[in-house]
């Protein structure tokens, strides 16, 4: 593969990767463009690009989530929440009532981003994190897969609204594809990161977060990890209302992300049984594919992957799936988190003692979607101990939230300056 | 039994026979199976399909191959069971494991040698193997699938003779034992896996010694085939194909690229093998057929068109291993029209289709 820089200035590009250190001087130069906008203008401008992505991109189901996730009112409250409480410390000194001291937020500087080959356009959070608190970003893309993640960056860049005109805030993102051989390259641009995000896989990361580094740049890690979904009892009278949601959770990035469910656990002793609460998932299924998130192409390996899941369980288990590849829905007895097969292969298990899920959980566990009664924080304090980040409910699991993987990354992204107060 | 009788056929016969007595024995293997194999008859009423009802060959129940890697995969009684075979497993994380009864060994062990009789002729030859001897020494029941080939070689065997160590590596005294003990009117066979073959002579062209080594080689004058099998895996890797490989073994051999003979064959489906023809084709034989599936829709493809392998045969009768479909890709070239005359449909195998690089976050699952 030939190094290439394929985003920048506000376009797509397709330029032979020359000067990396001129790209990054030219990044760094809007800094102080980025600097002078107040975090206001830059979220209301986020606000009406978030408006005109729904309407250029009806119908296109990861441009509404995103689109969602850039609303004003989301962006500020995710600052808020990770930033003490008061978003505006992008922006000044604030008076948090801590004490004889006010504090502020600086932008680290320059956030390079290794994207996963799974879902490169989960990038576009991160990206966006690191323009909000004011950093200027470089990205490097996956080898495949990427194309979707440009064209989406020069639609925000076409955006203009009151105060910001798209383009020159899209000067502040460069984005290029390396040779992961390349590990010149890879320390040259790592050397000069005041923060790393990388998304991947246990090599990916291992090989990222091994790469040459200034002494003070913080690392942000969106590691690989598994995500599943239970049922309580009590929530099972709501069931043709949660399957749904948990459809729409399925289908959205097919699965490959880290916080999309693969197995569902159903509490005996409810409503309704495992078995039909599978096979109400499987119409649910049909449903979501067949009218809100269509299903792309699905690869000759991963076809023969599901027919094998199907196979196994028709001999052992119970399967319910469509007449094509689109989804398939596994009901079964055998305990524990089943393997992923990923493509809208899902597993629903029944459990009888929902104490059992602790054994199952470890860092590697991401999101737990729930459907729960009274019994929900006492449970969930209980079995998060040994891992699970975040327990959202049905149809929020592949939501961006912050904190994420455990952790607020709006925070790694700034530096805390605080000065005594005198007042 | 109509299975035994097809069994009793040549192993090359005309279609408009085949066809017939093929899928009566097909169906045989179905009502056994459906009758005795709780996962199977499962399977089956989840597919809606009943053994009484009439289909086509296409038609007939199929599964990944991957199946035996997942399950424990017996029709009948265990206690019938004699021997376990465990794949070589190169490209997956766990073997396959096939359940054999005395019935199926001695059909598998029927057709193999009668398919093997019309490629390298009924007199008996001494055999080199590219090998060590404990590999075919199996615990308890249980024998790998190297193991398994080996064995499947000694109806044709006047000797068996092993040259390497139990690392792989070459064992100079045993080839030169074996050497000396080959007369001259003798006809000889190599015979080991793809890979086993390839990295050996690798391993020797590195330490220097591939000359040395052809050089005792070139001392047999009555050489007639190399066999090997095991499949393509580990040489595409590195970027081996078969007309290197042939090229390359038959200078190591010094043998003509002609006697190379590949055979292309699985450890689900023992016995029914497909080696090479003088042309470079393989034959599906009177006790197994093929079909091709469209890698999107798995319906069957017309000749000339690549897809999934599917083969069937109804001699398993220990495990429902009689109609199987494979990641490995192929195209029938034709029916009846190979030069080498055998009839029935002819296909080449093309590669095992690559797994996708992108993997999701989910895979820390394994981890």
């Amino acid at each position: 593969m030939n190094n290439k820089l394929v985003f920048a200035r506000g376009r797509i590009v397709a330029e032979p990767l020359i000067n990396v250190d001129g790209l990054i001087n030219e990044l760094n130069s809007n800094l102080d463009y980025l600097y002078g906008l107040s975090v206001d203008e830059i979220l209301d401008h986020f606000d009406q690009v978030a408006i005109q992505l729904k309407d250029r991109g009806a119908g296109d189901n990861t441009l509404k989530v995103f689109a969602d996730f850039i609303k004003k009112d989301n962006l500020q409250e995710l600052l808020d929440f990770s930033l003490r409480g008061n978003y505006q410390v992008l922006d000044k000194f604030i008076d948090f009532g801590k004490s004889d001291y006010l504090y502020t937020c600086q932008p680290r500087g320059l956030v390079v981003h290794w994207l996963a080959g799974n879902v490169p356009l989960l990038g576009l959070y991160s990206i966006i994190q690191s323009m909000v608190t004011k950093n200027v970003s470089l990205v490097k893309a996956p080898s495949q897969g990427y194309e979707e993640l440009l064209r989406i960056l020069e639609l925000i860049s076409q955006i203009d609204s009151t105060s910001i005109k798209g383009a020159d805030l899209m000067k502040t993102v460069m984005v290029i594809l390396l040779d992961r051989k390349d590990q010149e390259l890879q320390n040259q641009i790592s050397e000069q990161a005041d923060v790393r995000v990388a998304w991947g896989g246990k090599e990916a990361i291992e090989a990222i977060t091994s790469l040459k580094k200034k002494l003070f740049s913080e690392d942000i890690v969106f590691g690989p990890k598994y995500s599943y979904g239970l049922i309580d009892r009590e929530s099972l009278k709501d069931y043709r209302k949660i399957t749904p949601r948990l459809a729409f959770d399925i289908c959205t990035f097919d699965q490959y992300a880290c916080s999309s469910p693969h197995t569902i656990f159903v509490e005996e002793g409810g409503e309704v049984s495992a078995l039909e609460f599978a096979e109400e998932l499987s119409r649910s299924l049909d449903f979501v594919s067949k009218k809100m998130i269509p299903k792309g192409l699905t690869e000759p390996n991963k076809k023969m992957d599901i027919l094998t899941i199907r196979t196994k369980y028709n001999m052992t288990g119970k399967v319910f799936n469509s007449s094509d590849f689109d989804w398939t829905v596994v009901y079964t007895t055998e305990e524990g988190l089943a393997e992923p097969c990923y493509s809208r292969v899902v597993f629903v298990k029944p459990i009888n003692d929902l104490l059992k899920l602790e054994q199952l959980n470890s860092p590697k566990i991401q999101t737990l979607g729930c459907a729960m009664g009274s019994r929900k924080t006492e449970l969930i304090r209980k079995i998060t101990k040994q891992g699970i980040d975040r327990c959202p409910k049905f149809g929020d699991m592949t939501k961006y939230e912050s904190p994420w993987d455990g952790f607020f990354p709006l925070d790694r992204m700034v530096r805390w300056v605080k000065v005594y107060n005198e007042s | 039994m109509l299975i035994d009788q097809l069994l009793e056929k040549a192993p090359f016969i005309e279609p408009q026979e085949k066809n017939k007595l093929f899928m009566v024995a097909l169906k045989e293997s179905l009502r056994h199976h459906y009758a005795n194999s709780p996962e199977f008859r499962n399977f089956a009423d989840s597919q809606g399909f009943h053994p009484e009802s009439e289909i086509t060959l296409s038609e007939a129940p199929y599964f990944p191959v991957s199946m035996f890697k997942h399950l424990d995969l017996i029709t009948g009684a265990e206690e019938l069971i004699k021997k376990k075979i465990l794949s070589s497993s190169t490209s997956g994380k766990q073997p396959s494991k096939i359940h054999l009864d005395n019935l199926t060994i001695n059909r598998q062990r029927k057709a193999l040698v009668s398919i093997m009789s019309s490629f390298i002729g009924k007199k008996k030859k001494v055999f080199i193997i590219f090998d060590s001897e404990s590999t075919i020494k199996g615990q308890a029941g249980t024998l790998s699938s190297r193991a398994g080939a080996i064995r499947g070689m000694l109806p044709f065997a006047q000797s068996i003779n092993f040259i390497l160590n139990q690392d792989l590596t070459l064992n100079y005294d045993l080839l030169e034992k074996a050497l000396s003990k080959v007369k001259e009117e003798e006809e000889v066979c190599f015979f080991g896996f793809t890979w086993i073959i390839y990295s050996l002579m690798l391993n020797l062209r590195k330490s220097g010694d591939q000359d040395k080594v052809a050089g005792f080689f070139n001392q047999l004058r009555n050489k007639k085939y190399c066999l090997h099998i095991g499949g393509w895996k580990k040489l595409t890797d590195i970027s081996v194909s078969k007309d290197l490989f042939n090229s390359e073994v038959s200078g190591f051999l010094n043998m003509g690229p002609g006697k190379i003979i590949d055979f292309y064959g699985m450890t689900e489906q023992l016995g029914t093998v497909y080696p090479d023809c003088e042309y470079g084709h393989k034959h599906a034989s009177t006790y197994s057929e093929i079909i091709i599936r469209d890698l999107d829709t798995f319906e069957p493809c017309p000749p000339g068109k690549t897809g999934f392998i599917q083969l069937l045969t109804p001699l398993p009768h220990s495990y429902p291993g009689f109609s199987v479909i494979t990641d490995d890709l192929g195209e029938i070239i034709g029916e009846d029209g190979c030069p080498c005359g055998r009839p029935g449909k002819y296909f080449v195998f093309k590669k095992r289709i690559e797994k996708s690089e992108i993997k999701g976050c989910g895979d820390t699952y394994e981890q």
